[in-house]
């Protein structure tokens, strides 16, 4: 953007750029698992984010890791873990696709592999979650 | 496509003018459209993140499995106690496991960032929202770094 466009105008053009992931018109499966990779890869940022804070309690011995334990046990939590992992799991089968897409690979079959991608994802998140709440 | 939407149609003729960031044309060749990107990734920079950011993803394949069944699955109840922790940061396989988690998560996370403000920072301001994602990754690893080693120590 250049110099002489005003603070206004480029607010304007940065909140419509920012408006337009509101728009639900025009898209398609991919841009679905586009944005939901996103979504989930910004959880997953602020959970890293969050997580190296909590691995600071280390430093304090047992007395601070152990004490936090209790709280990584609790029923809140397991139910965000399995989320997490839910999260997770998208977030990698999903990059493989793409990943696979840049090489020409599963290019005729995106929307296949978009909803083989989610029903992986709610299989494996499933499975997560009887393991870990049960 | 939708009544109003005067985009063109067919073959793709370039960005549409007032096209929003992240408006992805439909594929209307014979072909399904196929990026090298080992031709494309060695000229041009964005290709050359984003093998990095494959590549990344694929050593976090690696060891966030690795760290999620030895801290996760095998510990009693889920969970390691700092005693079990340090135990098992005291195996070198175990600790180049973690500090390679460590890294290739970082350098996932800032490349992700960027490739998220890609949509919404005109080129300058990417560049400097680069200089300070690689900042804070740069800081967050050896923040890692020390946590480990303070533990270990």
């Amino acid at each position: 953007m250049s110099a002489h466009v005003s603070t206004p105008l480029a607010a304007a053009g940065l909140f419509r750029r920012l408006a337009y992931w509101l728009e639900p018109r025009w898209r398609d499966p991919g841009w679905w698992a586009f944005a939901l990779n996103r979504l989930t890869g910004h959880i997953l940022i602020l959970y890293l984010v969050l997580h190296l804070v909590v691995l600071s309690q280390l430093v304090d011995g047992p007395a601070g890791w152990d004490r936090l334990l209790g709280v990584f046990g609790s029923r809140p939590f397991l139910v965000a873990d399995t989320l997490l992992i839910a999260a997770v799991v998208f977030h990698g089968l999903n990059g493989l696709r793409v990943a696979a897409l840049t090489f020409g690979v599963g290019a005729r079959h995106t929307a296949s592999l978009i909803v083989a991608v989610l029903v992986a994802t709610a299989l494996i998140a499933g499975l997560a979650a009887w393991a870990i709440l049960a | 496509m939708t009544a109003g939407d005067d985009r063109p149609m067919g073959r793709f003729l370039g960005r549409p003018a007032g096209a929003d960031p992240g408006f992805v044309p439909p594929h209307t060749g014979p072909e399904p459209h196929r990026l090298d990107v080992t031709r494309r990734g060695a000229g041009s920079l964005a290709g050359r993140l984003w093998l990095g950011q494959a590549v990344t993803g694929g050593l976090l394949l690696v060891f966030l499995a690795v760290h999620l069944v030895a801290q996760h699955l095998l510990a009693p109840e889920g969970l390691r106690d700092h005693a079990a922790v340090l135990d098992y940061l005291r195996q070198p396989v175990a600790l180049a496991a973690e500090i390679g988690l460590l890294a290739s998560v970082i350098a996932h996370a800032c490349l992700g960032m960027r490739s998220s403000l890609v949509d919404v920072l005109g080129t300058s301001s990417l560049r400097r929202a680069s200089g300070v994602i690689a900042a804070v990754g740069i800081a967050a690893f050896a923040y890692g770094l020390w946590l480990t080693v303070t533990v270990l120590t």
